[in-house]
C-alpha cells in the first residue's frame, strides 16, 4: 500500500511520520547504537550518561550538526532529566548497564515526566516479571537472544 | 514482628539493634564484609550476605514472611527498587525507605513506598528548630 492509498485521509504526500523526540538513558552500546539509528529514521534524540567519554561512542558529526544531542547528567536525576528536555520527549528509553538505574530513572519519565512512551531495559528475568505486572515496558537482551537462538536452531 | 533491614551502615545498624532489644526478630541484608563481621560481632547472627536489589536474596533472607521491609541505602535506585520488589514480589504489608535524593520523596510515595524518609529534610528540620530557638533567644 503506497502512502496515497492511505486510509487516514490525509492528502499531503510523503511520509506521514513526525519526527519523535527521544530521549536516551545511557550511552553504551545499546545506547549509542540506537540513537544514531533513530537520527537517521529523522528523529531528534538525546543522549545522557554520566561519563563524557561514553558519548565517544557516538560519531562527532551527528554531535556537531546537533542531530544527536549529549547531556552529561544523571538519568536518575530530575534536574538532568530536564536539561535534557524530558518534560517535552515523546519516547524514554532507559538503557544503561544496571536494572535499578534503569528502573528509577524509567518511573521518573514515567510518573513525574508523564512522557507518553517508557521503555526500560532490565536483565533480571524476576525484576522484569514485577516491572511488567505493574505496566513498564520492558526489554530484556537476555530472553531476546534466547528467543533468536530458538528460532535459528529449530526452524 | 519479623523485620527485613536493607543495608548495615549506621542506619541499618542502630535500627537492627533497637528492634532487637525490643524483642523482635531482624534480618540485616548486606553485601559489604567488612560491615557484615562489625553487625554480626555486635549483634549476632542476624546478617544475611547478597545484594537486596536481587530476588534471590531477598527469598533466601525470608523477606517473604516479613512483617517489615526497610530499606536504609546510599543509593535510590536500589532503595526504590528493593521496596517495590518486597512489596510486589513478597507482599509485605509495611515498606520503608531512606530517600537520599529530596526530588525522589514525592515519587517513592507514589510508587507505593509507605513511610518515606527524606534524610534530606530530617536534617534541615532539625537544625532549624535548633537555630529557631537560638534566633529567640537572642532577641
Amino acid at each position: 500500500m503506497s502512502i496515497e492509498d492511505s486510509p487516514s485521509g490525509n492528502s499531503t504526500k510523503g511520509p506521514i511520520y513526525r519526527a519523535l523526540r527521544v530521549v536516551v538513558v545511557g550511552c553504551g552500546d545499546t545506547g549509542s547504537s540506537l540513537s544514531v539509528k533513530l537520527s537517521n529514521l529523522g528523529n531528534i534524540v538525546t543522549v545522557i550518561d554520566r561519563n563524557e567519554h561514553s558519548f565517544d561512542l557516538l560519531p562527532i558529526r551527528r554531535i556537531e550538526t546537533n542531530r544527536i544531542v549529549p547531556i552529561v547528567g544523571d538519568g536518575t536525576h530530575e534536574i538532568d532529566l530536564r536539561k535534557a528536555n524530558l518534560q517535552e520527549a515523546d519516547i524514554l528509553l532507559a538503557l544503561t548497564g544496571r536494572d535499578t538505574i534503569n528502573a528509577l530513572s524509567a518511573q521518573i519519565g514515567r510518573h513525574i515526566f508523564r512522557v507518553p512512551k517508557v521503555i526500560c531495559r532490565i536483565n533480571n528475568v524476576e525484576m522484569r516479571e514485577m516491572y511488567q505486572e505493574i505496566g513498564l515496558t520492558i526489554v530484556t537482551p537476555s530472553e531476546l537472544e534466547v528467543d533468536f537462538l530458538i528460532d535459528q536452531a529449530i526452524f | 514482628m519479623y523485620t527485613v533491614i536493607l543495608g548495615g551502615g549506621r542506619i541499618g545498624s542502630r535500627l537492627s539493634n533497637w528492634y532487637l532489644s525490643a524483642g523482635n526478630e531482624v534480618t540485616v541484608i548486606e553485601n559489604d564484609e567488612t560491615k557484615l563481621t562489625v553487625i554480626a560481632g555486635l549483634l549476632g547472627p542476624i546478617v544475611f550476605e547478597g545484594d537486596g536489589t536481587c530476588v534471590d536474596t531477598l527469598r533466601k533472607a525470608g523477606v517473604g514472611r516479613a512483617d517489615l521491609f526497610i530499606s536504609t541505602l546510599r543509593h535510590d535506585d536500589e532503595n526504590i527498587v528493593a521496596c517495590q520488589l518486597a512489596k510486589h514480589k513478597f507482599e509485605v504489608e509495611k515498606t520503608v525507605s531512606i530517600v537520599n535524593d529530596p526530588e525522589h520523596a514525592n515519587l517513592f510515595h507514589t510508587l507505593g513506598v509507605d513511610v518515606v524518609v527524606n534524610i534530606t529534610d530530617v536534617a534541615v528540620n532539625t537544625i532549624e528548630e535548633e537555630t529557631a530557638r537560638l534566633m529567640v533567644e537572642e532577641v
